[in-house]
């Protein structure tokens, strides 16, 4: 029994100690080499602290257009809005028959058109859920910076 | 029959026990009595009592402000569609007897119902809303103290013409607001 | 709802009140009567 348990000890010190050995050895493939991401810096095998959650702006002024042919932005927060077969909020203030009443921007006549061009009574299908192009805004700054500049005519 | 006679006897008949012991016992008799019929009542306010039969209600309504918002301040079931007023609230309860009958004949007992009868469900309710000037949205959010300079561009120049001026009430223009829309094909407004 | 269906309810409604009143009257006398003939009451 004793030269059992001898040998049993012997036998597990040695697995030990290679197993150390192996352990340095993965720990040098995790330094990420000065490569710096969206992550930020950190390495691999260390978590980094979470950002603040971004808020979606209530309420502000319509946001001038980057680009001629940009969906707007939503100004406003879209908290629960159905856009569904029932019901389209967004077009119980932005249809042509509400705009004028509720102040709100008209969608334009694009909305109107199928797909070749012919122009409907009432918003196009393909047109009908938009939040697949207008998106709202977060309370946040840019993930990367970049200096891009508007065409002449919208600045 | 007897026993009716009897008990009528019992009570026509001066009792041997002292004047404070019989008064005592109908005092509290009735607080317990008053206390156990509103402690019913409240329990059929719960949101687990009406999600036992509405329960897809209840999964629309998660998403909502009403439901989880920034401080926690919350609406159930009864707070939007039993009045608070107790006369009001008998009226409304008594009426609920209706929703018996419904729920035993399976009027909405699949989603395929529910979704068919939606639209005259959500009628009624709104219909309800506008004759009592949305009394129940007014119970907490009471428009006599909005305070303007603490909402959006939008909230204020709506709530400060149409529905000040007592053109429009709460549920004229925030429909949908709880629930999942019905298909608003005719409703005014959408 | 119809003002037929708003007359019914409010009828039946409002004669609920009364009636809850009496029903919990009733059901106290009934335990207050009970409870006093194992004691005052008793039947010699």
């Amino acid at each position: 029994m004793r030269k059992l348990l001898a040998v049993l000890l012997a036998a597990g010190t040695l697995f030990s100690v290679s197993a150390q050995s192996t352990e340095t050895a993965v720990i040098e493939n995790v330094n990420n080499g000065g490569v710096a991401s969206l992550r930020g810096i950190t390495e691999l095998d260390t978590t980094r602290k979470a950002d603040e959650l971004k808020r979606v702006i209530k309420d502000r002024s319509p946001i001038d257009r980057d680009y001629v042919y940009q969906p707007p932005l939503v100004p406003h927060q879209t908290r629960h809005y159905e856009v569904s077969l029932n019901a389209n909020k967004c077009l119980s203030c932005h249809s042509w028959k509400y705009a004028g009443e509720m102040g709100a921007t008209k969608i334009s006549v694009t909305h109107y058109q199928s797909r070749e061009g012919e122009v409907l009574s009432d918003v196009s299908p393909r047109r009908y859920f938009c939040l697949q192009c207008h998106v709202t805004q977060a309370d946040a700054s840019p993930l990367i910076e970049n200096d891009f500049k508007r065409v002449d005519s919208l600045r | 029959m007897k026993l009716i006679l009897n008990f009528w006897r019992k009570l026509t008949t001066p009792s041997k026990a002292a004047v404070g012991t019989v008064l005592a016992m109908g005092f509290l008799g009735g607080i317990i009595f008053w206390g156990a019929f509103n402690m019913g009542m409240e329990a059929t306010n719960t949101e687990e009592f009406c999600s036992a039969c509405h329960a897809p209600i209840l999964k629309e309504l998660k998403e909502t402000i009403h439901y989880s918002n920034r401080s926690g301040v919350r609406a159930i079931c009864s707070d939007c569609h039993v009045p608070h007023k107790w006369t009001d609230k008998i009226v409304r309860k008594v009426q609920a007897s209706n929703e018996i009958v419904a729920f035993l004949m399976g009027k909405i007992s699949t989603q395929e119902k529910f979704e068919a009868r939606r639209k005259h469900l959500a009628v009624r309710e709104w219909q309800r809303m506008k004759e009592n000037d949305s009394q129940e949205c007014r119970n907490c959010h009471n428009f006599e103290f909005m305070d303007f300079s603490e909402q959006g561009p939008r909230s204020r120049k709506q709530h400060s013409t149409a529905l000040a001026s007592g053109e429009k009430t709460c549920v004229d223009c925030h429909k949908g607001i709880a629930h999942q829309l019905p298909d608003m094909s005719d409703v005014p407004g959408w | 709802m119809s003002t037929l269906e708003y007359v019914i309810w409010h009828i039946l409604g409002y004669t609920a009140i009364p009636f809850i009143f009496l029903v919990g009257f009733i059901g106290v006398a009934g335990v207050s009567v009970w409870a006093l003939s194992f004691t005052s009451d008793k039947k010699k």
